[in-house]
């Protein structure tokens, strides 16, 4: 899985934005307000991975077990699918 | 077609109908040679604004909504941009407040204009022009004033920017970054070129952490107007609030 191209990341204030741009703003208007996690994870998925590589990259950066960082991705990865950024 | 100077820039648009040009008329300036920005809608787009719009505008005045949008997405590359909101200037100084549509932005800023008369007067009541320049963020009058069309040629520095809600008592307290941000991208016009994006959240970013913004609850009294002046006109950036 990945995020779509056509998205940037950036911070505005003390926030952490994503915007859309190009071809993408035609279907993803104004922007999304990451967390810090959010934030981990939407760099890993700007390259093609899988659920799993990013569980345990979050399991080894915030010192965290699975159980806690699924429950987190998943929560993530329902919003990008919500609002349709997600590839998989 | 006629040129105008507008946010410093000189802007030359290439009109089909008369509307828009008396629109202009106290902004147009000799033409030059070289124009900044060069703004134009086609008969296509009048339409597509026109099926649009809920009320059935006339196709000049469509013809001039597009044309500020077209004349809006080109403000990136001079480090400027359109916020929908009311710019007030009193004693040199620019407070722009910004609200859902019918919170009462019009209503708030005309009691600063009732209570200040020798002092406030508008910039632009609907979409003024916010442009950097140096080191300060300028708002700047534009001939597009919305429906009430108060505004004028002019322009000051930004002071504060001022986020409002109605509500009982007059309360103003500084706004955290979340709520800026949750709130400003509704009343800012994205640009849809990748180009161009780096540039605008750029300008978003610099306008946040370097002018204070407030959360103003207000209810409809001269007091409300008092309060938020005389917080947003101080000088220096405590933490604090207000009631």
């Amino acid at each position: 899985m990945k995020v779509k191209e056509g998205f940037m990341m950036r911070k505005v204030g003390d926030q952490i934005v994503v915007v859309a741009m190009g071809q993408a703003a035609k279907q993803f208007h104004g922007m999304m307000n990451l967390n810090e996690t959010g934030a981990f994870v939407w760099e890993l998925l700007k390259q093609e991975t899988s659920e799993e590589n990013v569980l345990e990259a979050m399991m080894e950066n915030y010192g965290i077990d699975r159980e806690r960082a699924k429950k987190g991705l998943d929560s993530f990865l329902d919003k990008l699918r919500t609002v349709g950024v997600l590839e998989e | 077609m006629f040129q105008i100077l507008m946010a410093g820039l000189v802007v030359e648009i290439r009109n089909r109908y008369s509307y828009v040009e008396k629109q202009c008329k106290d902004w147009v300036c000799l033409q030059t040679e070289h124009a900044d920005i060069v703004a134009e809608a086609s008969e296509e787009e009048i339409l597509r604004e026109q099926t649009r719009a809920r009320f059935a505008p006339s196709l000049e005045l469509c013809e001039s909504i597009c044309i500020y949008r077209a004349i809006a997405r080109e403000l990136t590359a001079f480090s400027a941009f359109v916020m929908h909101g009311a710019a007030v200037e009193l004693d040199g100084q620019a407070y722009v407040f910004i609200a859902k549509s019918g919170v009462g932005k019009t209503t708030h800023t005309k009691l600063w204009i009732k209570c200040f008369p020798d002092r406030a007067a508008y910039i632009n009541g609907d979409k003024p022009v916010m442009r950097w320049q140096g080191d300060r963020l300028f708002a700047y009058g534009t001939p597009w004033m919305g429906k009430e069309g108060y505004g004028c040629s002019g322009f000051a520095p930004v002071k504060a920017i001022c986020m409002l809600e109605r509500g009982e008592e007059n309360q103003i307290e500084r706004a955290d970054d979340a709520v800026i941000v949750s709130r400003l991208f509704h009343q800012v016009l994205l640009p849809e070129e990748a180009s161009e994006m780096e540039l605008f959240m750029e300008m978003m970013d610099r306008m946040v952490r370097e002018i204070p913004f407030y959360v103003l609850k207000c209810n409809i009294s001269d007091e409300a107007a008092q309060l938020a002046c005389r917080v947003m006109s101080r000088d220096g950036v405590g933490e604090y609030a207000e009631v």
